[in-house]
């Protein structure tokens, strides 16, 4: 290969690398000042996209484009303003989790707005007056406009750097990033410096979404795209660190370049597609980074809050929750006598998602692992049972029983190399491998069917009625779910409470953490298998979009609807969730944003109530 | 002058969690004046400074500043209000230089409290005059704690609330530590200071007042507690 084949591919990935540091800088300074994990910040990139295409469709020339960008990144700024003044201002002092889940909602509402605004169809930029033409350099031709984004990283680096280093409200920023209740008691009104620094991520976000206009054009997946890059790269850089966050985005820009421009090569006798990578290669240095440097390139191990910290402790049921759960299966089984065949769909759609949710649960509650990639082990399973079914000729009873074991096979391994981690750090490694799995489904056409899926795998004729479906489904999730709380108070369950909350007093006692973590994995995994088992047998076919990252997040809104601090939470917000998202789909199109607004609702109306019955459940240090 | 105590707290109960640490702690200090907050460990002394400061809000009882409630208020507001904090574990801001760190804390200049900058403060600690551009991470732990109070001195403060500046530090700087002190209460400066060493707090302070498991148990001039074996021994020794 010659430097001319290189170049072009390395000049991309270059300029790609200049986005992804704004991008990720922006997310990298809210988490730093404010600890939210702001879910909604690829939100704010994509609005950018759009705002900045608007605007060139309105004004033409040189003025609509720059114009555009520059205006782009004011909405924006001023849209995070509103989230940060409307919504998180309020919840500062919740726990972590319910941020995430307001963050969420600002996800699901911003889309559905997107969509009401701009429409379902990707909308082409124009590309950058007086940078249209490439130059020659090197023997190969290069987009001026690529140029010019790579220039833009280090020169906002540079700006950054200048704003934090030399101007007084640097200094607050970077205080506050270290010791924000010190920051306080010398003065400093943080809310002034929160909403600044929000208005700055989102200003970031903004310009990195418009200055991709003329690279690509905008759509309604860029939000979660931008999200995991973002998050990727600040993860790989180390949080908090822009640096870091500036030699990761580099470091990834150039190696999915590489990538591209590798194309096959014979690797003793094997032809790798190294294109194909591109897809994964992010996740898969970040999974390498964390097993390494489990902190990221320039983070220092300081200051991760641990999300577990504000989970509550689960209450041990007593006999009266026993009788209350045969109680109400005995009803559940009996519901085909008395509802339609819709409402049993939606049933066996509820009990599957139940499942899944009390499985997630089972490793963010007592184990206090928030995971973002939890669809992994859902789809795994669909994956492992279809192909069971459709390659091995297995009957479908037997490769439902048979799911969990390969379900839990693969919690074991993701789990090994998770529980090294902990705090946010544990949550992108799960992202990271659900990642990896997705990409596998998305790319393995000769077994998997590629992004087409597999069809026709329908249920074994005793149980294709609907209602002898939703039966059988309930044979599996009801002892599954059951089994899942057992556990949580079986002397493991203690162990791994006992691990989350106080890790060095667990070891004192003869506790092995880590392997009780890890060991939570393949449990974990399992359930979430066999909910991907019975869920792919009553759709009849599945597509990689079973192990998207917008089912792992649905999974965490469910188990968050409902409490982590409950057992039942997670079933009931899994019942919440399945049943308001088909009903508002019956109704509207609209259904994020329905459902969106009835999280913020319930997140800023209970904000006092549902902290402070957590806050009395579970004390906490008040003063740090 | 005016009668109003500087600081005061009436009645304080504090808690943590459902843990309850203060059991209507009372305590004034008058403008001017240096007073000591003695006391076993975990007798409740940091709580009785983070309470009045505002970081750890009471469930019951007032706080007055200048006459003035400020519990409830958010700390920034009440440090506005002319109360410096101090706190024990020197969170010093590790990544920040010591002249960041001074920039963190200055406000602007109040009537009726000395006006500090930097170049006074330096006079005042010339061990940090000799180091500004050194990060917080890497200064000594004597050096840490003199910029935590030359931070909090940069807001004017009129009294400050110095949680046990003597901790883990070698005599020598103790001794330095002392004589900054003293230099502080001949600017007029009003002090509440929380402290295990006694002798060291004899060497600074006018009065003492001992707390006990989170309640008040002795109050009176530091010299007749010097004078008083047996009170010392029921409430400070060890
Ligand atoms: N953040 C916290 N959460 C829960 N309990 C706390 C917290 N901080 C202190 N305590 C408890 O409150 C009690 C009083 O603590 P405090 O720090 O006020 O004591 P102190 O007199 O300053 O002790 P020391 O001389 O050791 O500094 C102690 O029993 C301590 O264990
Ligand atoms: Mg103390």
């Amino acid at each position: 290969m010659t430097f001319a084949d290189l170049a072009p591919q390395l000049v991309n990935g270059l300029a790609n690398a200049s986005t992804l540091f704004l991008l990720a800088s922006g997310l990298s300074l809210i988490f730093g000042v404010t600890r939210v994990v702001n879910f909604a910040h690829g939100s704010l990139y994509m609005l950018g996209t759009y705002v900045g295409i608007s605007v060139t469709e309105h004004v033409s020339g040189p003025l609509g484009f720059w114009g555009g960008i520059v205006v782009a990144g004011l909405a924006v700024a001023v849209v995070g303003v509103l989230i940060e003044t409307l919504v998180l201002k309020r919840i500062y002092h919740a726990p972590e989790l319910f941020q995430l889940l307001a963050t969420f909602a600002v996800v699901l509402i911003v889309k559905d707005l997107a969509l009401i605004v701009w429409g379902a169809e990707d909308i082409l930029g124009p590309r950058a007056p007086g940078l249209k033409e490439a130059v020659e350099i090197a023997g190969s031709a290069i987009p001026e406009y690529d140029l010019f984004l790579i220039a833009m990283g280090p020169v906002v680096l540079g700006l950054l750097h200048l704003l934090l280093s030399r101007t007084r409200w640097g200094v607050l920023v970077r205080a506050a990033t270290e010791d924000r209740e010190m920051v306080g008691a010398l003065g400093v009104n943080q809310a002034w410096l929160f909403t600044g620094v929000f208005a700055l991520g989102s200003l970031l976000a903004g310009l990195a979404g418009a200055l991709q206009i003329p690279r690509e054009p905008a759509s309604l997946n860029l939000d979660l795209i931008a999200i995991t890059d973002a998050f990727v790269v600040v993860v790989v850089g180390g949080l908090g660190s822009l640096h870091g966050a500036f030699v990761a985005a580099l470091v990834i820009g150039i190696v999915k370049a590489l990538c591209v421009a590798l194309g096959t090569v014979e690797v003793a006798g094997f032809g790798i597609d190294f294109t194909r990578l591109t897809l994964v290669v992010e996740f898969l240095l970040m999974a390498g980074t964390l097993a390494v440097r489990p902190f990221g390139l320039f983070g220092r191990p300081v200051a991760v809050s641990e999300p577990s910290r504000s989970v509550a402790a689960v209450v041990a049921p007593g006999k009266r929750f026993h009788v209350g759960f045969v109680i109400g299966v005995a009803l559940l089984a009996c519901a085909p006598f008395v509802v339609d065949e819709y409402l049993l769909v939606l049933g066996t759609d509820i009990l599957v998602f139940a499942l899944f949710a009390a499985s997630l649960h089972f490793l963010m509650g007592p184990g206090g692992m928030v995971s973002f990639g939890h669809a992994a082990f859902f789809g795994a399973g669909a994956y492992v049972a279809a192909l069971l079914v459709r390659q091995a000729g297995w009957s479908m009873l037997g490769a439902i029983v048979a799911t969990p074991f390969a379900a839990a096979a693969l919690g074991l391994a993701v789990g090994w190399f998770c529980v090294r981690l902990a705090g946010v750090y544990l949550a992108m490694l799960t992202l990271a491998f659900a990642q990896i799995a997705w990409s596998i489904a998305f790319q393995w056409d000769d077994v998997t069917g590629g992004s087409n899926g597999l069809v026709g795998i329908w249920p074994a004729d005793w149980a294709s009625a609907k209602r002898d479906y939703y039966w059988l489904t309930l044979a599996f999730c009801a002892p599954a779910v059951w089994a899942l709380w057992h556990v949580t108070h079986a002397p493991f369950g203690h162990a791994l409470r006992a691990g989350r909350d106080a890790p060095a007093r667990a070891e004192a006692l003869g506790i092995h953490v880590r392997r009780t973590r890890w060991f939570a994995f393949p449990i974990a995994a399992a359930g979430a298998g066999l909910a991907g088992a019975l869920f792919v047998f009553s759709k009849g076919s599945l597509s990689p979009e079973v192990m998207a990252i917008a089912r792992s997040v649905d999974g965490l809104v469910m188990v968050l609807l409902g409490g982590v601090q409950t057992l039942t939470g997670p079933v009931a917000g899994a019942a919440l969730f399945t049943w308001l998202q088909d009903e508002t789909l019956r109704h509207t199109e609209y259904w994020r944003l329905v459902l969106g607004a009835v999280i913020l609702a319930l997140v800023l109306a209970f904000p006092r109530g549902v902290v402070g019955s957590l806050s009395a459940l579970f004390p906490k240090g008040g003063a740090r | 002058m005016s009668t109003t105590p500087l600081i005061e707290g009436r009645g304080l109960d504090s808690f943590y969690g459902r843990a309850q640490i203060l059991f209507g702690v009372s305590l004034t200090v008058a403008r001017g004046e240096v007073v000591a907050l003695l006391g076993r460990n975990g007798a409740g002394k940091s709580t009785t400074l983070k309470t009045l400061m505002g970081l750890v809000p009471p469930k019951a009882g007032e706080v007055l500043f200048d006459g003035t409630r400020v519990h409830g208020r958010p700390p920034y507001a009440v440090c506005r209000a002319g109360l410096g904090y101090v706190p024990e574990e020197r969170r010093v801001f590790a990544e920040l230089t010591v002249e960041e760190n001074l920039e963190v804390g200055r406000r602007p200049a109040r009537e009726g409290a000395p006006h500090w900058t930097p170049p006074r403060l330096y006079e005042l600690f010339p061990n940090l005059g000799r180091m500004r551009d050194r990060r917080g991470g890497e200064m000594s732990g004597g050096e840490q704690q003199m910029l935590t109070i030359a931070r909090t001195l940069m807001g004017n403060p009129l009294a400050v609330l110095l949680d046990e500046p003597s901790e883990g530090l070698a005599p020598v700087i103790v001794e330095q530590m002392g004589e900054a002190i003293r230099a502080l209460k001949r600017e007029g400066l009003t002090l509440l200071i929380s402290e295990q060493n006694l002798r060291f707090a004899a060497s600074i302070t006018d009065r003492a007042v001992i707390l006990e498991q989170g309640h008040v148990r002795y109050e009176g001039a530091m010299a007749d507690l010097m004078a008083d074996a047996s009170v010392r021994e029921k409430y400070l020794s060890v």
